[in-house]
């Protein structure tokens, strides 16, 4: 017994110095950890490896005080300790004050001084960071475009519109052809190649203009210099009375006109040589100008059509012959301007 | 039969203790070529926190081995290893960040306006 207690008095300070218990160690890491939370990003920035130190530390005094081997668990508390002590200090220098993040924009400056901008390229001078630049719910980091919005399916770039013609190309079954949505985006299709699609078009295998529903003229034929008339204009003998079945010949005249909006006519009005000049120089100005008239009653402005008569100076027939004269009795359109 | 017997005995004799050295061994293993190749990134630098906490884990896993305590060395080469990955590619996202503060810090210097100086800059004499 005598023999023992020297042994004892010998080891027990040691014991109550270097040693802790299960609780002391909680008690005493529980304020580190705190600590080392609370100011993390700070101390991250600019005492890492202190950081690293001090909770590597924790961890291992606490595996050693479960293991029962309270002498290591001692050492690593103090390690513990020393290392959040100097992260702590480091992360209240002024010199890591005044860029907290880290980020290398001064916190008098930065808007979030507590979160690193993210430099990007993107508004990175007010050093806060932009996850998702274009706003389009796909983050940067898998956004192929990430500062243009568009949909997740396309991995966050904008779906293109190729041809412009409003049918994005994801739904567009003709994306480098303009077409309306009705047609999924593919132009409506135009056989006789005349500019009326086949749709709108009463003549789909036939070229004709817009005005007549895409049919081409069956009456008249527009040349270089005239409108050519395949039918006559007939009148009331002897009077300027146009007789209603050439009113379907005027009426493609009046469309020809407005088909070509530019384009300037003289109406001239032509007679055969029965009967004294006067009066049918007379007549072909009266029937001259009932064209003009009809032509406006069909929407063709007057200033595109001057009228004039010229009797029976112009045959182009030999008058001795009822054939002839009736050649010459004749209504001409020639084209002034286009 | 004697030897089927005996193999089995043996497989699970080593499953029962002598596997956790050898899985032990592997993953140090694994942990010191993370840790080469943190290194080889210079996560080091640019990520100091993450590589310092590498090699203290890779430390304290070998120091329990060497004590015969393969379930904690284990768990803290895992610890190692993970953490060497982690700082490999934050050195990784450094670079590109590193890159945008270049950036950015030629565009502040060009828009900075001549004849104001900055913060705590004295100014040039005139």
């Amino acid at each position: 017994m005598s023999k023992g207690r020297p042994l004892v008095l010998m080891v027990l300070p040691f014991v109550a110095v270097g040693c802790v218990t299960s609780s002391q160690v909680s008690d005493r890491t529980q304020p580190l950890t705190r600590l080392l939370d609370e100011h993390h990003d700070a101390m991250y920035a600019c005492a890492p490896r202190e950081l690293a130190t001090a909770r590597a530390a924790i961890v291992f005094a606490r595996h050693e005080t479960a293991q029962g081997r309270p002498m290591s668990a001692s050492r690593y508390v103090e390690q513990a300790e020393a290392a959040s002590k100097k992260a702590f200090l480091a992360s209240r220098s002024p010199w890591c004050m005044n860029d907290r993040d880290g980020d290398t924009i001064p916190d008098e400056v930065d808007r979030c001084p507590d979160a690193p901008e993210d430099m990007d390229g993107f508004e990175d001078e007010d050093g806060c960071p932009d996850p998702d630049n274009d706003q389009d719910g796909v983050p940067d980091r898998s956004d192929r475009c990430p500062n243009e919005p568009g949909p997740a399916k396309n991995d966050g770039c904008p779906i293109r519109d190729a041809d412009d013609d409003g049918v994005l190309d994801d739904v567009d079954r003709c994306p480098n052809q303009a077409g309306p949505a009705a047609n999924q985006g593919c132009p409506w299709p135009d056989r006789d190649g005349d500019g009326v699609m086949d749709r709108d078009d009463r003549c789909p295998d036939e070229a004709g203009p817009p005005g007549n529903q895409g049919c081409p003229y069956k009456l008249v034929e527009v040349t270089e210099s005239q409108i050519v008339l395949r039918q006559t204009v007939h009148f009331q003998t002897g009077k300027a009375r146009i007789k209603t079945e050439s009113h379907p010949l005027l009426d493609e005249v009046a469309e020809a006109m407005l088909d070509h909006p530019t384009m300037r006519v003289r109406v001239e009005g032509h007679t055969d040589s029965i009967g004294d000049d006067r009066t049918n120089l007379r007549l072909s100005q009266a029937r001259a100008d009932a064209v003009r008239r009809y032509l406006m009653s069909r929407g063709v402005t007057p200033d595109r059509m001057t009228a004039i008569g010229y009797g029976e100076d112009n045959p182009l027939d030999d008058n001795a012959t009822e054939v002839g004269r009736a050649i010459n009795r004749r209504v001409e359109f020639h084209i002034l301007s286009r | 039969m004697r030897w089927l017997l005996a193999s089995l005995a043996v497989a699970a004799s080593c499953l029962a203790a002598g596997c956790g050295p050898v899985q032990t061994t592997r993953t140090l293993s694994r942990a010191d070529r993370e840790i080469s190749a943190a290194r080889a990134e210079r996560a080091d630098e640019a990520s100091p926190n993450e590589f310092e906490s590498a090699l203290l884990y890779l430390d304290q896993s070998r120091a329990r081995e060497g004590h015969g305590d393969f379930e904690a060395a284990l768990a803290y080469a895992r610890k190692a290893v993970q953490f060497a990955v982690e700082a490999r590619v934050r050195a990784d996202d450094n670079r590109l960040l590193e890159a945008g503060r270049e950036r950015l810090r030629k565009t502040l210097e060009t828009q900075a306006p001549r004849d104001t100086p900055a913060p705590g800059d004295k100014g040039e004499p005139r």
